[in-house]
């Protein structure tokens, strides 16, 4: 036996022998794994955890919540909805899943086009399948359990009351950026601030875990308007329907709580709805009440009447004459003269040859910085997007024949908005108390005329609506007063278009204690009337009679119903 | 340390699940808002008062005004 042979001291050489191989093969490859383990936790820590990090750790943005608008009685009139954008890598993304013919009957996309678009973006790394889909069809979706497919919760805007108020309101972009109107004006403080937060991910991209939030979103601030939905739904209707029966191109009305200086209404046709946005028409976008400016026509006399009266020159009692004037070539007459008549009388029958008289005997400098008090030439709103100021000229370039026509309404633009600021002075026993489209914010106020002059005024817009040009304004029940206006448009060609006209309405009520103002433009009637008397009176007897008994203001005894045709066709 | 730290992480999930609660309660307060609006939109209620229940606006002869002593 070969091994029995062997002597101990053989034996315990060759274990010394194994042993030291056995430990030198350990020690080898300990080593091996130190310098391995130092290079991986030392040398390549940094990278290494980055890059990791890379592959599972997402920032990502939690989308803030935009502040709502409401109405004066916290109606929502433009409210943020959830929704869900979804998206995917198309790298990785397999678009032959089974499930995919479900998902775009969800979406409502053609199938074929889906597939197409998707396998089109194979070079890129991502691409939105759709944006903004509807948390509950979005819910659906995520049943269906579709692998790589990306949800990520976002706003939209939504608009409840419509084409009713969506001039005013205006929009916001697919990123809830305000663009347009108060969504715009107020944008700063409406628009939320979006947090981050960190989360873990599989490598199906699948979110597994919050990490942390490393900043909170904040939610935009709420905004209350100081518009009455209700009032607001009657503006816009009684205009829509005055629009289409005389045949018209576009108006606006305005309707204001003088003393408070809040905007109740302010309604624009044409409309538009603000929650369908794939056909804008910019014609029907624009806030004209605040944006456009126009000639006021008769509508302006009762501010050149006010200076008359505040400056002490004319009372009640003076008798003026209203014979044609002559300035230059041209003379200024009435379409009926009206001999020596008093100052009520000028108004009641929107006497421009008496206009032009009484605003010729008054000095430039002091007529046109009352103007100015007016509002007229200046911006009136807070900051409205697009606002037009209107156009005053100073006084130093009149001349006596600018001068005249502006007594009666022409060479001066204003906005509706400046007519129903201008109005409210009256209205408020001559102090200026600046409009507002928020609820309960008191600007100061300032005296533009005497209270006395405010109350002769009152007195004889009344009388204009009981015998004279616009007794269509009369609301039953009630005292009102106003004055209408019946402006030549301008023609494209320069100087004025002889069948194309516009028609106004401006007044107050009720005249024992003034509560509202309301303005009413309507651009080129082409029905049987274009007179301000008979196209736009008739429209802030609608919108006064509803916003009166709604407001709950009593009636003041009741009248018999006026007879309806009104006599001079002057203004 | 260990147990303070998973704790902490239990902690977080369990207010990340809360807010999450909140958002989609939040969520449908908005939703159930902006539809009660539409439902009450002043124009759809005029229409159905209208043509459903033959209403019609009361103009001021037929109206009582009763004031507060």
């Amino acid at each position: 036996m070969r091994r029995g042979a062997e002597t101990r001291e053989e034996i315990s050489r060759r274990f010394v022998v194994r042993s030291f191989w056995v430990f030198g093969v350990f020690v080898f490859f300990s080593f091996f794994l130190v310098v391995r383990a130092t290079y991986l936790q030392v040398l390549n820590k940094d990278f290494l955890i980055e890059q990791g990090n890379l592959r599972q750790i997402r920032d990502i943005n939690i989308a803030a919540y935009r502040g709502t608008i409401n109405d004066r009685n916290n109606k929502p009139l433009a409210i943020s909805i959830p929704v869900d954008t979804i998206s995917i890598n198309p790298k990785k993304f397999n678009e032959d899943d089974i499930k995919m013919k479900q998902l775009s009957v969800l979406l409502g996309r053609d199938h074929e086009e889906l597939i197409k678009l998707i396998k089109n973006s194979k070079s890129k790394s991502f691409l939105y399948i759709e944006r903004k889909v509807s948390t509950n069809i979005s819910d659906q979706i995520k049943l269906l359990n579709i692998a790589n497919l990306d949800f990520k919760r976002e706003y939209k805007r939504s608009y409840p009351a419509g084409e009713i108020i969506s001039q005013l309101l205006g929009l916001t972009n697919i990123d809830e950026e305000g663009k347009e109107g108060v969504e715009l004006q107020y944008d700063a403080s409406l628009r939320g601030i979006p947090g981050v937060k960190r989360i873990l991910k599989d490598k199906h991209n699948r979110h597994i875990e919050n990490i942390k939030i490393i900043k909170s979103p904040k939610s935009g601030t709420d905004l209350t308007l100081s518009i009455d939905l209700r009032l607001q739904h009657i503006a816009h209707r009684a205009l829509e329907r005055a629009i289409i029966e005389n045949k018209a191109y576009s108006g606006s009305v305005i309707l204001v709580d003088a003393p408070r200086g809040e905007i109740l209404a302010i309604a624009n046709y044409p409309s538009y709805d603000n929650n369908e946005t794939f056909s804008l028409n910019p014609d029907s976008m624009r806030n004209r009440a605040i944006i456009d400016m126009y000639e006021p026509g008769s509508s302006i006399k009762p501010f050149i009447l006010a200076r008359a009266i505040d400056s002490g020159l004319y009372d009640l009692a003076s008798l003026i004459d209203t014979s044609p004037v002559k300035i230059g070539s041209r003379t200024i007459r009435d379409t009926r003269e009206l001999g020596e008549v008093d100052l009520a009388t000028v108004l009641m029958r929107s006497s421009n040859a008496g206009m032009s008289r009484i605003g010729l005997s008054l000095e430039s400098d002091t007529l046109w910085e009352m103007m100015s008090d007016f509002g007229f030439g200046s911006y009136v709103t807070d900051g409205f997007p697009g606002e037009s100021r209107g156009r005053l000229h100073h006084h130093t370039e009149w001349g006596e024949i600018g001068k005249a026509t502006m007594s009666y309404g022409y060479g001066i633009t204003v906005t509706p908005i400046q007519l129903a600021q201008a109005y409210s002075v009256i209205a408020n026993n001559g102090l200026y108390t600046p409009l507002s489209l928020r609820k309960g914010l008191f600007n100061e106020s300032k005296r533009v005329i005497n209270e006395d002059t405010a109350k002769t005024l009152l007195s004889m817009l009344e009388k204009v609506v009981e015998d004279g040009t616009s007794k269509k304004a009369a609301v039953n029940g009630y005292r009102v007063g106003g004055k209408s206006g019946t402006a030549w448009k301008t023609s494209g060609s320069g100087g004025y278009s002889t069948d194309r006209y516009r028609s106004i309405f401006a007044g107050i009520a009720p005249i024992d204690d003034p509560r509202l103002v309301a303005v009413v433009f309507i651009e080129e009637p082409t029905g049987e009337f274009y007179y301000g008397g008979d196209v736009a009176a008739p429209v802030f007897s609608e919108i006064i009679s509803q916003s009166l008994q709604l407001l709950s203001i009593p009636p003041q005894g009741f009248i018999t119903k006026p007879d309806l045709v009104a006599d001079n066709k002057n203004d | 340390m260990i147990f303070i730290k998973h704790e902490s992480r239990e902690l977080f999930i369990e207010l990340e699940g809360l807010k999450q609660t909140r958002d989609e309660l939040n969520i449908q307060w908005s939703e159930l808002k902006s539809l009660e609006n539409r439902w009450a939109n002043p124009v759809r209620i005029e229409q159905l008062a209208k043509e459903n229940l033959e209403m019609h606006k009361p103009n001021i002869e037929s109206m009582r005004i009763y004031k507060k002593k």
